[in-house]
């Protein structure tokens, strides 16, 4: 478990959540299995951490979450990333990248 | 099957939200609990470990509760660590420091035992109410999301400010002892007299209040109901 500075943290966990949401729907459990499947286990999402967070998403306008019934007939609040979530996304990860790249000239992070 | 949504509406508490709202928070997370202990249950593990997978998800229940709150009604963005230590930390200072002057202005004086250079407040009805604002400031550290740390802290937050009051004052009675114009056993016998009855003596009956007030809110997760 990798112990980063909250604001980075956070900032990451809303990057990641968007990313896997502009695949397609998803409810809070396949959200969660998917960035920790993506990811190899490093990032992890529990129930504390996940949906403060898409509620804090749903609220600004960036996902929007609906009542639907899934494929074994059961009723999930699927996530879809909205047209200002989808907007907001580019520039977050151009923030990212370019936040990796300076790292990386700093720490040689990449070749750690 | 757990009866996951029973479990998390007990654990959450209320809300604060129309209920509808707060209905289908309930039904998420126990859908997540349950997809989780499904899963687990599917691997072939039994339901003890299944249920501690499951419940290793929620550490610290009020805190979530705070979270969602705050995500929900957009709250005032003050930080966890003001809104847990500071705010309430400083509203218990007040109330226990201030309240022998509102005692005062009711007309209940206090006896004061005379040190020499300085007086030590043994006031009962003071003393008496020292628990009840430590176990109020717990509880209200504890209502932010505070863990049972911060509500110690908090708790006996009067005393430690008192305390830090007193360090600053040392200096500056050494000051007058070196120009000589107080006798160093004075300022030592004043400062201990202080330290005795601003910080030893309420800190302790602000404890009184504080630790069961951190037990009972120090709840360890327990299993749900299995039901058939």
């Amino acid at each position: 478990m990798l112990l980063i500075d909250s604001n980075i943290k956070r900032g990451s966990a809303e990057l990641a959540l968007l990313a896997v949401l502009s695949e397609g729907p998803l409810y809070g459990y396949e959200i969660a299995k998917r960035i920790e499947r993506r990811t190899r286990g490093v990032l992890k999402f529990d129930v504390a951490s996940l949906y403060p967070l898409l509620y804090r998403l749903e609220k600004r306008g960036w996902v929007i979450g609906v009542w639907e019934a899934g494929a074994n007939g059961r009723r999930r609040r699927y996530y879809r990333l909205t047209a200002v979530g989808r907007k907001r996304l580019a520039p977050l990860r151009e923030q990212w990248r370019l936040f990796f790249q300076a790292l990386n000239r700093l720490a040689k992070v990449s070749n750690a | 099957m757990p009866d996951w949504f029973a479990f998390v509406k007990d654990r959450l508490g209320r809300l604060g939200l129309d209920s509808g709202r707060e209905s289908e928070i309930i039904s998420e997370l126990a859908d997540h609990l349950a997809d989780l202990s499904e899963e687990h249950q599917g691997g072939g593990l039994p339901e003890e470990p299944v249920m501690r997978c499951a419940l290793e998800q929620v550490h610290d229940w009020e805190r979530l509760r705070c979270a969602i709150r705050r995500a929900e009604l957009g709250e005032v963005n003050m930080s966890h660590r003001f809104k847990s230590v500071w705010l309430p930390g400083l509203l218990t200072g007040a109330a226990a420091w201030e309240l022998p002057y509102l005692l005062g202005m009711l007309g209940l004086h206090p006896p004061i035992v005379t040190r020499p250079y300085f007086p030590l407040i043994y006031f009962l009805p003071w003393m008496l109410s020292l628990p009840l604002i430590g176990a109020l400031g717990a509880f209200g550290s504890r209502r932010a999301g505070g863990s049972p740390r911060d509500m110690i802290l908090v708790g006996i937050f009067p005393v430690l400010a008192m305390t830090a009051l007193l360090i600053l004052i040392f200096p500056a009675a050494l000051i007058d002892v070196a120009r000589s114009s107080v006798a160093l056993p004075l300022v030592l016998s004043a400062l201990a007299s202080a330290t005795l009855g601003y910080v030893i003596i309420p800190g302790v009956a602000l404890l009184v209040g504080v630790i069961p007030v951190t037990l009972a809110f120090r709840r360890e997760p327990k299993l749900p109901a299995v039901h058939a």
